[in-house]
């Protein structure tokens, strides 16, 4: 591997205007996820968590699910991943069928998952040890991503030894180092503290469009979606489902100038707000008695 | 970000300052504890010679058993031939079925009621038992510690591999690591502490378990010659092998300890 990370994998920056579809600032259209009716009930319970749920991410695409807490976003995200399986619907990566973990799809945790027992750098070449990559090269891969991630110097340090800002860090750098096409995060920032935030978004995507990957994200910050994303699908409860999916039409990188300060911003996040605000009146019983 | 690593820094060596100077002072206080109590027994057990003996006669009775009879040692080894065997092979045997019961939930289920019925029988009561399987020698010694040692082992082990967060293994899993890479990698060092305390328990456990065999079996060994000292209400004499045991003991739960401190690095830095 050269110095710069993945360069194959850089994606262009060609704009390309869909005619049934909205229109995107930086990936391609060529669709690398794909959701099909996807169902997922806990029959104990009788209950759907999620009811036809479909929706395609494109290849270097970033994409945010939105949702009030228990719509079953995380379990969305965790089936998609292979941690779960779904009661019915379809997932393909590439075209292939993907049903259960893999190589080409990896995660991000909300509370980062690190193992204690490893340093940062002995973290981040995990995926890559039990892909049985040398331990020369896996090091100096790891190294790579960990300075990607801005950790150059803590290689030696412990989880523990880390604040929850370097900790995540470390989780993006350890999911990035197997270098999947698909990387899911699942409300990555939550645990943080607002400035570390707003710090490692803008983080994540220079890192993003570095890396080529395409992400699934998952957040209840409509800031958050709007700032990330190229394409936030809503969801509301009871069952999961999604009801809307919206086009992010900001231009990027959206790090070179005030985009949260943007029209569009405030437009976007009107609108995601209203529709959340529905969803979470239909599902807060104090509001309306089922 | 840096700014913020410098100053959680600085707050660590602060940390580290206050507790090496309550680690001394700590100390200090030991110390004087175990002074005053020497000094008290002194007094008090010059007046019950027998009943409580004294340091200073026991120090003596020390020379003499450890040096001049030479019994104590001759003893002592036998104790720890029989001790160290057995604990090494309950050590073995206990953490893999500890593992193999907290993976495979059908082998726990099937081998469940046996560890649990034996840990929960006092395993002297099989001494009589034990005598006529295997008889009053290095056999004894050696089964008595593993049935001492091996369920307790069994038990922790087994517990502190379901303990492992679903967390960690989800990271396994999401990196597709296969059954016995999620034991390496994330089973066996997320439970780690517990397999200490698994360690530490079963040594204390094969101690008392030892000991009470030599004593009720009429062995030969340490405690034999405990039996024996007390007897012939040889007080002196007898503390000393109790003693030997308790220094003994000590010093296994910090050679346990030292060990777990070197194998787990991240833990308490």
């Amino acid at each position: 591997m050269s110095s710069d990370v993945n360069p194959s994998r850089l994606k262009n920056t060609t704009m390309t205007a869909g005619s049934d579809e909205i229109v995107r600032s930086g990936p391609s259209k060529e669709p690398l996820l794909v959701v099909e009716g996807l169902a997922k009930r806990f029959p104990r319970l009788d209950y759907r968590v999620l009811s036809d749920v479909s929706f395609k991410v494109p290849a270097g695409g970033f994409t945010t699910v939105i949702g009030p807490s228990g719509c079953g976003k995380t379990t969305l995200l965790r089936i998609v991943g292979g941690l779960e399986s779904p009661t019915a619907g379809r997932i393909t990566i590439g075209g292939e069928p993907s049903v259960g973990p893999a190589r080409n799809k990896t995660m991000v945790f909300q509370h980062f998952n690190l193992y204690p027992w490893r340093t940062a750098i002995d973290n981040i070449a995990y995926g890559l040890e039990l892909q049985g990559v040398s331990k020369e090269e896996r090091r100096s891969r790891a190294r790579e991503y960990l300075s990607l991630v801005g950790l150059d110097g803590f290689e030696n340090h412990y989880p523990g030894e880390l604040s929850g800002g370097m900790q995540q860090r470390v989780g993006i750098a350890r999911a990035l180092a197997v270098e999947p096409e698909l990387l899911l995060m699942d409300e990555p920032f939550g645990a943080l503290d607002a400035l570390t935030r707003e710090h490692l978004q803008t983080e994540l995507q220079k890192i993003c469009a570095q890396a080529g990957v395409a992400v699934l994200f998952v957040t209840h910050s409509i800031d958050e979606a709007i700032y990330l994303s190229d394409d936030v699908l809503v969801m509301g409860t009871k069952p999961g489902r999604i009801v809307r999916e919206l086009a992010i039409d900001l231009p990027r990188p959206r790090w070179t100038y005030d985009a949260r300060a943007e029209p569009t911003f405030a437009e976007t996040r009107a609108e995601l707000w209203s529709e959340l605000e529905q969803e979470l009146s239909d599902a807060d019983p104090t509001r309306s008695a089922e | 970000m840096t700014q913020d690593l410098a100053q959680s820094e600085i707050a660590l060596d602060h940390t580290r300052a206050n507790e090496k100077r309550s680690d001394r002072r700590a100390l200090l206080l030991r110390i004087l504890s175990i002074v005053v109590v020497l000094i008290l027994w002194e007094i008090i057990g010059r007046q019950n010679e027998v009943f409580l003996s004294y340091p200073l006669a026991v120090l003596q009775a020390a020379w003499e058993v450890l040096v001049v009879d030479n019994e104590l040692l001759v003893a002592f080894g036998e104790t720890l031939h029989g001790y160290a065997l057995g604990y090494v092979a309950a050590m073995i045997l206990g953490t893999m079925l500890g593992y193999l019961m907290g993976y495979f939930k059908g082998l726990d289920v099937a081998l469940g009621p046996y560890v649990n019925a034996l840990y929960a029988t006092p395993r002297i009561a099989l001494i009589p038992l034990l005598v006529l399987w295997v008889g009053i020698g290095f056999g004894m010694r050696f089964t008595i510690v593993i049935l001492s040692a091996v369920f307790p082992i069994i038990i922790t082990v087994r517990d502190g591999a379901r303990s492992v967060a679903d967390e960690f293994l989800d990271v396994a899993r999401i990196f597709v690591a296969g059954g016995w890479r999620t034991w390496r990698t994330t089973i066996l060092p997320g439970s780690l502490p517990y397999v200490f305390s698994a360690l530490r328990i079963g040594a204390q456990r094969s101690l008392i378990g030892i000991l009470v065999a030599e004593i009720l079996a009429a062995l030969s060994g340490t405690g034999r010659i405990i039996q024996d000292y007390g007897q012939f209400f040889q007080t002196d004499r007898l503390l000393v092998p109790i003693f030997a045991i308790g220094f003994f003991s000590i010093f296994m739960t910090g050679a346990l300890n030292f060990i777990q401190r070197r194998v787990t690095p991240w833990e308490r830095r």
